[in-house]
């Protein structure tokens, strides 16, 4: 996934401003460029899609209340990420359920892997991903998926999650360690 | 080229520029560990690519409107609260002061038997001091409704605005003079106080007033 064009950033910004000084409809259009992506992120982050669904409304009403934040060259929705991971924490933590399976042993088993040539349905996908993805802590699970489906970089995410630069790259890298081995069960399987 | 993870995740992003993007490749054409980890790069966009997309609930839209409302009304209501409440409070206590120990001084022992005792007790603490803290009291208030009024000033009618800048303006002027005509008279000292509240009160209820 590459980076946005810049007439794209610029947009937001510009969207940011004048719905920050209370235009409506400048928060509406930011919300139809972005709920799509923001809704997706916390359906991966809370695996239900009811909670999903609830975290995204409370995920732009915060947006709403702090868009004078935005600065000039923020880019818009790593922003809102930054807004609905701590929505998805909370929403982990009021509800307990998001016990991650250990992960150790995960690189061995990545290793020994058969080669990732791999076909995989919508639904495989989802099956394949939804189970790596249980398997990551609250925020490995963050930074992979603004990494991998959102298309952000280090150095975004970094921002985002208040992090160092250094411990992005180690997290993604076991993330994807675990990704791997739990696609390798998969290719398993199918052989 | 070295072997380099993070060019190999580039080139499947397609962050690299041409010429990079074609050392990149060419290099992990000569390297099986590269091959081998592109192979996976590229496995798992796909695996990213290949998932259906859930779409946003389409009365996600209208919850947000409502919360966005109601959380406007909220931050509203805790606007108000913070200057009934805050500088309301800064008011009181030095209206408590006053009330306290300027208008009360005297402390009536009470028996056990819930009858006054003989003879009234005199509070310790004597006038001035009393008056001096009464008065520390009521600049604090006054500051911080001062600015108050000058944050929400601007969304004042002009009109409206100059007349309290007139009355506030004139107020203060006899604060100081009554407070330098009392000197050090107790009896002075309380009357000048008076035109500290009359001031307190202008300025707050201009400040209320603003409110949405």
């Amino acid at each position: 996934m590459s980076a946005p064009q810049p007439q794209v950033v610029a947009m937001d910004a510009a969207l940011a401003a004048r719905a920050g000084a209370g235009d409506a409809r400048a928060f509406r259009q930011i919300y139809e460029r972005h709920a799509p992506a923001v809704f997706r992120f916390l359906a991966d982050m809370l695996r239900d899609g009811g909670a999903a669904d609830e975290a995204t409304q409370e995920t732009f009403v915060r947006a709403h209340g702090r868009l004078t934040s935005v600065r000039d060259g923020d880019k818009l929705l790593a922003w809102l990420f930054g807004i609905a991971r701590n929505v998805a924490l909370e929403t982990l933590r009021r509800g307990k359920r998001d016990v991650p399976e250990e992960d150790a042993g995960l690189e061995r088993r990545a290793a020994d892997a058969p080669g990732p040539e791999i076909e995989l349905l919508g639904r495989e996908a989802d099956a394949v991903l939804g189970s790596a993805l249980a398997r990551l802590s609250a925020d490995r699970r963050s930074a992979l998926l603004m990494y991998m489906d959102h298309g952000l970089s280090y150095g975004e995410i970094a921002t985002t999650m208040g992090w160092s630069l250094a411990k992005v790259k180690i997290e993604i890298h076991r993330a994807r360690l675990v990704l791997r081995g739990e696609l390798s069960q998969y290719l398993g399987e199918e052989t | 080229m070295m072997c380099d993870e993070e060019k190999l995740a580039g080139l499947v992003r397609g962050e690299l520029g041409a010429e990079e993007a074609r050392a990149v490749e060419a290099h992990a054409e000569g390297c099986a560990e590269c091959a081998e980890e592109l192979r996976w790069l590229r496995a798992e966009q796909k695996l990213f690519a290949a998932r259906t997309r859930p779409a946003v609930p389409a009365h996600a839209w209208q919850g947000i409107e409502r919360r966005v409302v109601l959380a406007r009304e909220g931050r509203a209501h805790r606007r108000r609260t913070w200057v009934g409440v805050g500088a309301m409070g800064t008011f009181a206590a030095a209206a408590a002061t006053l009330i306290l120990w300027v208008h009360r001084p005297l402390h009536v022992a009470i028996n056990d038997a819930g009858a006054p005792a003989a003879a009234p007790v005199m509070v310790a603490e004597p006038a001035a001091a009393t008056l001096d803290r009464a008065e520390q009291e009521y600049s604090r208030a006054i500051e911080v409704l001062d600015a108050d009024w000058q944050t929400r000033r601007g969304a004042v009618p002009a009109e409206r605005a100059k007349k309290v800048d007139r009355d506030l303006s004139r107020l203060k002027e006899l604060m100081n003079e009554n407070k330098a005509i009392a000197g050090a008279d107790v009896e002075g000292r309380r009357r000048a106080l008076r035109t500290y509240s009359a001031y307190m009160r202008t300025v707050q209820a201009a400040v209320l007033e603003e409110q949405p």
